[in-house]
């Protein structure tokens, strides 16, 4: 009985087939993208981060359809949510992209669908005006906003111009707290974290733990040593450190520094019990009740905690203090907008909806529909956050971001490790050597 | 049930409160599913093991309407109706060929189907992604149809071949002797004996796909399902904030049917696992 | 050669007729005939669904790729950088207790449960009740975990109710991943109970009349009764359980980490690492890797497919 054998000819038959399909998708993918006129009859498709009855879904159906009145462009959105990204991903594969624009955070486009190659590159985007602003979109965007819309290799090197022109940023490594508490911060914040650890001292000695901190959620952990080090050493020592194969880079004074402050905080009691042994969002929610006094988190906070906080708090913020002798870290900024693709036939009505969303109108919008902070300078952010807004207008912003090639280091050594350290089952020397030699093994296995 | 009177030792003075503990603690669980979907969020966080002050039942109005629960539920019902009947459809017969034909390959086409069990969705999706976009399977509940189906087949397939060997073998020496065909043989004998069996797998399957998230993900774009409604509403809660009360009110919409097919299909599903299992 | 008599099968395998005359009677004949369009519509089904899109992962698991956009060959690469990796050996270690050690819990509580509800008043109640955790979304089990393991949460005030003051901190990452394994084996043991129930349902009461007579216990009746009339359930679940348990995956996600990131890496499992490689919300997509490791959990599965036609054989044609 020999005639048996169809099944596995068929499968490797079928398999040559996907093998083709994706293989020919994978190389056409770029070629489709000839720039329509961006004149009316044109059908723009976008793809949002937002899905039905979100605040920010409500703002830009709202400019959505202003700009087809004014245009005559028709707009079709597709609210996907934050799992945008991951949707997309597998169509950047297919002759027939399903969308022109994509609108989510930039490190999200630059990070999946830049190095995909599906990202149009937007420098002449930029060159437009902004309608009844008198500014180019790299103007009203900024530098600081320009250049974390824009991809970088793991040596933190440019690849091309920007591929994201954003309408608006959040923030981390801000510290909330309540304005009814402490009436006094709004206008005098702690210059340096001497006085910041004078006000937690005088807290803890009404027998309080006044940092709220919830220490299942790896990223908030790492914001004390990055914002540490960023202040002591300059933000691109962390990156500096962790590309080092040999991992002697962190035997150097200021790690061990920075270290010895995430120390201090987790042995001296600071933050609120059980802080690394609950579940997301169990801490801030406490800070939320007034049972801690300071949470150090996003700029999304205030909507976050919202309907579980004490009627009336009064959320109020300052930016990470600078270490006692340095200078202020720099603020962790992710701004959001409007990426195209390159594939897309739209291309130019794209690019006029991204400059659209940056007229005065909306970028004010962004602040009091949105509950964010708009990327335009000038414009007030919600009070929650004009603190980390006026850091941002500065210049204050951290340009250094730590390349897409580190991720996997991150989450394999230095999340960990980190972790440790901030729920004090590691001294600050103890951190300092693991970090040291296991950088040095992780290099190793790479190879 | 027997009627014996079996001997009882101590041992169940302490035993059976066990077991009845576990059984309360499910009782309690779906209780409290239930109670945290009619509080506020704010209470539900500050006294997440108190009654609800007050039953807020608008919570499920908010969770059918703005979280979009109710715009996926039709499309669940499709997938799962649909793919459910379709892998019994595809692999009854093949089951009933592999475990009753006794052909020499048998044994290698069982293995091939049953080596699916551990195929892991993260690897395929791209490909297949690919492969549907060339046909027009994309952004269809028909796509989606189609791969519940396929991943359906291999779990199918290894209880359905258990379940028709304990068939006893009489029923088609005596269809052959009357004349009847092999087809003729399966539809209309075999397979009826089978029916708790399929019901089985139908319900499994069903549990299984209701609550799908990964492929609708991925193979959705402009259409929703239930599940993935719930996904992206808890996907979003870090910017509307952490309303836990509406989406525990579309969870019990999530639940609230699986639980009413296992109570009404129940005794035939246990019937069929019985069946199914130890055949 | 498959062995004719097999200890604990039942009594169909003897009425099955045997020998080379009835293997090719006109009826043997026809079936045959009918093999490939009974079997070969959920086999296309099958290849085009689940088996091409393997057979691109393994050539995917040679390269490296961002999800779209040109491939870079990388030969074994991908596998050597794997097995250097210290977290693959604890992804390598924590499957192995999710797979043996929550799969031994499970059955024995399946098992107990059996016995102690084989004779209970309400125990089609009962059995209907332990099912219904499996029908509940990890989500909502995820949240509820907190409400109870928390500092301030229900177990710790039940605990300093009746005086327990010193417990464990639940939550801290080095108990973790324990407590999502007791999570797992409460939520898994239902299913396995219900199907265990329904095999004990099948055993004529003769059997236990009969025991009842030689005095045997409660224990004695499960040892040389209950379990070895249970044996081929055992068998075909413990293989389920075996394959599922090998994908888990979305369980670890909701449990662990807040929507969108990873979880701590000493509890990532398999499948764990596999969906980091390619959906690492600061990196970029490395599906070679990711292929690669779903490679290595098709391989343990294949392994585990001895087993699975260990409990097929019997009946299948094979010699």
């Amino acid at each position: 009985m020999r005639r048996r054998q169809p099944p596995l000819l068929a499968g490797v038959a079928l398999a040559g087939v996907a093998l083709c399909a994706s293989a020919c998708g994978g190389s056409s993918s770029g070629g489709a993208g000839a720039a329509g006129s961006g004149a009316g009859g044109d059908h723009l498709t976008i793809w949002s981060q937002w899905l039905k009855g979100q605040p920010g879904q409500q703002f830009l159906q709202a400019a959505v359809d202003d700009f087809q009145k004014q245009t005559g462009i028709k707009v079709t959105v597709q609210w996907k949510g934050n799992a945008v990204v991951k949707s997309l991903l597998p169509a950047l594969n297919s002759p027939d992209v399903p969308t022109d624009v994509v609108e989510t955070s930039a490190s999200q486009i630059q990070n999946v669908l830049y190095p995909a190659g599906g990202m149009l590159d937007l420098t002449s985007a930029y060159q437009q005006q902004v309608p009844g602003t008198g500014q180019t979109v790299a103007q009203v965007v900024g530098p600081a906003a320009t250049s974390l819309a824009t991809p970088t290799d793991a040596a933190g090197q440019t690849t091309g111009g920007p591929v994201v022109v954003p309408y608006w940023a959040s923030a981390t490594g801000v510290v909330f707290y309540n304005g009814q508490n402490f009436p006094a911060l709004e206008s005098a914040a702690p210059k340096d974290w001497d006085a910041f650890f004078s006000i937690l001292d005088a807290q803890k000695a009404k027998n309080r733990r006044p940092l709220a901190q919830d220490g299942s959620v790896t990223s908030y952990n790492a914001v004390f040593y990055n914002d540490f080090l960023a202040s002591i050493l300059g933000p691109d020592a962390l990156n500096k450190a962790e590309t080092d194969k040999t991992g002697q880079t962190w035997k150097q004074p200021g790690y061990l520094q920075a270290a010895q402050l995430v120390e201090r905080l987790a042995k001296g009691g600071y933050f609120t019990d059980g802080y690394d042994a609950s579940k997301f969002p169990a801490m801030e929610n406490k800070w939320a009740n007034n049972d801690a006094d300071f949470n150090v988190n996003g700029s999304w906070l205030p909507s976050e905690v919202g309907p579980v906080a004490a009627p009336g708090f009064d959320y109020r913020s300052f930016a990470f203090p600078a270490v006692a002798g340095h200078s202020a870290p720099p603020l962790n900024v992710t701004v959001s907008g409007i990426g195209v693709l390159k594939s897309s036939k739209h291309q130019a009505a794209a690019e006029k909806f991204a400059a659209f969303l940056l007229q005065r109108g909306y970028q004010e919008q962004v602040a009091t529909e949105m509950q964010n902070i708009p990327i335009a300078k000038d414009v007030p952010a919600p009070p929650a956050v004009q603190a980390v807004k006026q850091a941002i207008d500065a210049g204050q912003v951290n340009t250094v971001r730590s390349p897409a090639s580190l991720a996997d280091y991150n989450a394999k050594i230095y999340f960990g490790l980190d972790d440790k350290l901030i729920f004090g089952k590691l001294s600050a020397a103890q951190f300092i050597d693991s970090m040291s030699s296991d950088s040095a093994d992780y290099w190793k296995s790479k190879g | 049930m027997t009627k014996i009177k079996r001997h009882r030792g101590w041992g169940h003075l302490v035993t059976v409160p066990v077991a009845w503990a576990i059984v309360a603690a499910n009782v309690l669980m779906i209780v409290w599913i239930v109670l945290s979907s009619l509080k506020s969020t704010r209470e539900m966080a500050l006294h997440p093991w108190s009654w609800p002050k007050h039953f807020i039942w608008s919570n499920y109005r908010t969770a059918w309407v703005s979280a979009q629960f109710g715009a996926g539920v039709g499309n669940s019902l499709l997938l799962i109706v649909g793919s459910g009947l379709a892998c019994i459809l595809l692999a009854a017969p093949a089951a009933y060929a592999l475990s009753r034909f006794r052909v020499r390959s048998s044994g290698v086409h069982t293995a091939l189907f049953v080596l699916g069990l551990g195929i892991p969705a993260q690897t395929m999706f791209i490909p297949l992604y690919v492969a549907f976009d060339r046909v027009g399977l994309v952004d269809s509940v028909w796509g989606l149809m189609l791969i519940y189906t396929g991943a359906g087949i291999p779990y199918a397939l290894f209880l359905l071949t258990a379940f028709f060997r304990s068939l006893p073998v009489e029923l088609e020496e005596a269809a052959a002797l009357d004349g009847a065909g092999p087809g003729y043989t399966f539809w209309r004998i075999m397979l009826p004996l089978a029916r708790s069996g399929l019901i089985t797998i139908f319900v499994l399957q069903a549990i299984g796909h209701w609550g799908e998230t990964f492929f609708a993900l991925v193979m959705l774009h402009t259409k929703t399902t239930l599940s993935l409604s719930l996904y992206n509403f808890t996907q979003t809660m870090q910017y509307t904030g952490s309303r836990y009360s509406v989406l525990f009110a579309g969870l019990v919409i999530l639940i609230a049917p699986l639980l009413v097919l296992y109570i009404v299909l129940g005794r035939r599903i246990i019937e069929g696992i019985s069946a199914g299992y130890s055949k | 050669m498959a062995s004719a008599i097999v200890v604990g099968s039942t009594t169909e395998d003897g009425r099955r007729p045997v020998g080379p005359g009835r293997r090719h009677s006109p009826f043997h004949r026809a079936r045959r005939r009918m093999f490939v369009p009974f079997v070969y519509p959920a086999l296309a089904v099958y290849m085009l669904i689940m088996v091409a899109p393997t057979l691109f992962t393994l050539w995917l698991s040679l390269n490296r790729w961002a999800g779209a956009g040109p491939m870079q060959w990388a030969g074994l690469h991908n596998y050597t950088a794997m097995f250097r990796d210290p977290v693959f050996r604890t992804s390598f270690v924590n499957t192995f207790w999710i797979v043996v050690g929550v799969g031994a819990a499970v059955f024995a509580i399946a098992f107990g449960m059996t016995i102690l509800l084989q004779d209970m008043a309400g125990r089609r109640f009962a059995r209907a009740v332990v099912f219904f955790p499996s029908l509940v979304p990890g989500i909502a089990i995820s949240i509820m975990w907190g409400y109870l393991f928390n500092p301030d949460g229900l177990v710790n005030t039940l605990l300093a109710d009746v005086g327990v003051h010193s417990h464990p901190e639940w939550l801290a990452q080095d108990n973790m991943f324990k407590v999502i394994l007791i999570g797992m084996t409460w939520l898994s043991s239902g299913v396995y109970t219900v199907i265990f129930m329904a095999a004990v349902d099948r055993i004529p009461p003769e059997l236990y009349q009969a025991a009842e007579i030689e005095g045997a216990s409660a224990f004695q009746r499960f040892r040389y009764v209950t379990f070895p009339l249970m044996k081929d359930v055992v068998s075909v679940c413990s293989v389920l359980w075996c394959v599922g348990a090998l994908k888990t995956f979305e369980f670890l996600l909701v449990f662990s980490a807040e929507s969108g990131a990873l979880p701590p890496t000493n509890i990532w499992n398999f499948a764990m690492y596999s969906y980091a490689e390619a959906f690492n919300p600061d990196g970029t997509a490395d599906y070679g890797i990711a292929a690669a490791c779903g490679v290595i959990v098709l391989l343990l599965t294949g392994l585990l497919m001895v087993l699975a036609r260990r409990v097929l054989r019997r009946d299948a044609d094979t010699y």
